[in-house]
């Protein structure tokens, strides 16, 4: 794994990703099991199209049962890939656990009815209740000119581990040649 | 010279396979690379005679030679095994059974080619042994021996291989295409060696040595870089790559300073000098983050930067092609997600 930069931020990140430990060969699919297993409860990923156009790119709820992260539709899959990761970056890192959300301001209600009702869709989270989650659990990437988006420690290292898990995926993709039997795994 | 050019090849081959000591699927092929390229360094005539002078001077370092080629073909035949057993859901009983098969005619034609060499009488250092002292019985019994080893595995390997040609992506098809051809190149430089041995007078004999050598040298490059072929194809891949992404990181650094002018919230390390990452060692990482900033910064003001934009536009998605996993490029499913989960 290769830095980007060294400031004194990124070490958390750092050691975050090496206690993964990832293998060499990752998906975002991988990754996926690897934070609903690192998390031990069930992960639900919804690209949404309330949010495209909205102050934010995508955004996570989360709760004894469920980690929700729904993200806007994007020019780019690569780049919806990475709003994933930011928010793996957030669950991973423990900031919905100690920090207070971000989301609130600019998306005082339609975040957190997104949220509830992805929940009902999903069957789980809310034990019943449909009412919206707290406004201050919800954390989410950014991209309003109005929002400090990178000004906190929780956003730079949450970008930083997203940065990190890209460069990780694209070196797997680079590095395996697509080999549908084991010639790879003795010869390559 | 000829021996010169094979053991470097071969010392390159080996040193791109050295991670796979750690895993052991793939050792193996990096035993048998490592076993030919031992054999070839000694075939290296200065070489031959230091280590004959050092073992005393009885022409052991023939031996020990032919010991390595053997080995390497042993371990060759090993790797292949595993790999097309395991392909064709082989269960591993029958696969050791194969293996276990094949090292005992390995054993068998060891112990021949030694008690061939024991018995034959070769008072002075020579690298070409079968040419100086190819007359004595023992001799023949050491080049049968041989042959017939490298021979049976020979075939055996293409076998395997064309059976399972089918099921190779594209790279590993050239590359075996190449372990084929070396490996029917040294079945039949085997065999007319042979030929001659028996019906033919020394001049013939002496004139396909030769022949002989540079043959065999060719047919070892062949198998070994087939085998590496994948590795060759990765290692390429890396290399290209990360040259583009440098050149990429200077071509959107015109866009990048005007789409971040004033934007310091949008920008992960706003105060840092961009040229330095041309010159990083995660030159894709450094990419990544200065597309992901150039993009939010023009989702939040589309307008700001326009004349940069439309100027400098297409770099950006050249830069954001290059970074497009290959899979995803080639319209396979290999990228399948989270994204599924809608």
């Amino acid at each position: 794994m290769t830095p980007i930069s060294d400031p004194g931020y990124l070490g958390l990140v750092h050691s975050a990703i090496s206690d993964l430990r990832l293998p060499d060969k990752l998906t975002l699919g991988g990754l996926h099991k690897v934070v609903s297993t690192r998390r031990s409860r069930k992960l639900v990923v919804r690209k949404t199209e309330e949010l495209r156009g909205s102050p934010v790119c995508a955004m996570t709820y989360s709760n004894k049962a469920i980690d929700l992260i729904l993200f806007a539709p994007a020019e780019e899959r690569r780049r919806e890939d990475h709003f994933v990761c930011h928010e793996f970056g957030h669950l991973l890192l423990g900031h919905h656990e100690r920090s207070r959300g971000n989301v609130t301001s600019p998306m005082p209600l339609l975040g957190p009815a997104m949220v509830a009702d992805q929940l009902k869709v999903a069957d789980v989270g809310l034990d019943g209740d449909a009412t919206p989650p707290p406004l201050a659990k919800l954390l989410g990437r950014r991209r309003s000119a109005t929002c400090s988006t990178f000004t906190t420690l929780e956003e730079k290292r949450a970008e930083s581990f997203a940065d990190l898990l890209m460069d990780h995926i694209w070196r797997s993709d680079v590095r395996t040649l697509d080999e549908p039997v084991r010639f790879a795994e003795v010869f390559g | 010279m000829m021996s010169i050019l094979v053991a470097a090849c071969l010392s390159f081959l080996t040193v791109l396979r050295i991670p796979a000591i750690w895993n052991p699927p793939a050792r193996p092929a990096l035993m048998a690379s490592v076993f030919a390229t031992a054999g070839f360094t000694l075939y290296i005539e200065p070489v031959y005679e230091a280590v004959d002078s050092l073992l005393g001077g009885r022409n052991f370092a023939g031996l020990m030679l032919s010991q390595f080629i053997l080995a390497a073909f042993l371990q060759l035949h090993v790797a292949v095994t595993n790999a097309a057993g395991a392909s064709s859901r082989l269960a591993t009983h029958p696969r050791q059974r194969i293996i276990r098969r094949h090292q005992v005619a390995w054993v068998l034609c060891s112990l021949t080619l030694a008690a061939g060499f024991a018995v034959s009488d070769l008072p002075v250092t020579s690298p070409s042994l079968l040419r100086t002292y190819g007359a004595q019985p023992g001799m023949v019994l050491f080049l049968l021996a041989a042959s017939a080893f490298i021979a049976y595995t020979s075939l055996s390997i293409i076998r395997t291989v064309i059976r399972h040609l089918r099921e190779m992506s594209p790279v590993f098809r050239a590359g075996f295409f190449l372990v084929c051809a070396g490996c029917f190149g040294a079945i039949a430089l085997l065999a007319v060696r042979s030929v001659l041995q028996v019906v033919a007078g020394l001049p013939a004999q002496n004139a396909f040595a030769g022949v002989y050598g540079t043959g065999q040298a060719i047919s070892v490059i062949c198998v070994a870089s087939g085998l590496s072929a994948s590795r060759l194809v990765v290692f390429g891949r890396v290399f290209f790559l990360d040259i583009a992404a440098r050149w990429h990181l200077l071509l959107v650094l015109p866009l990048w300073r005007a789409a971040t002018a004033g934007k310091t919230n949008l920008v992960l390390n706003g105060n840092r000098f961009p040229l330095r990452d041309i010159f990083s060692s995660g030159p894709h990482a450094a990419l990544q983050r200065r597309i992901t900033e150039i993009r939010d910064c023009h989702l939040v003001d589309p307008h700001g930067f326009r004349d940069a934009w439309m100027t400098h536009k297409s770099a950006l998605i050249n830069a954001e092609r290059l970074m497009t996993p290959l899979k995803t490029a080639a319209g396979s499913n290999a990228a399948e997600g989270p994204h599924h989960d809608r």
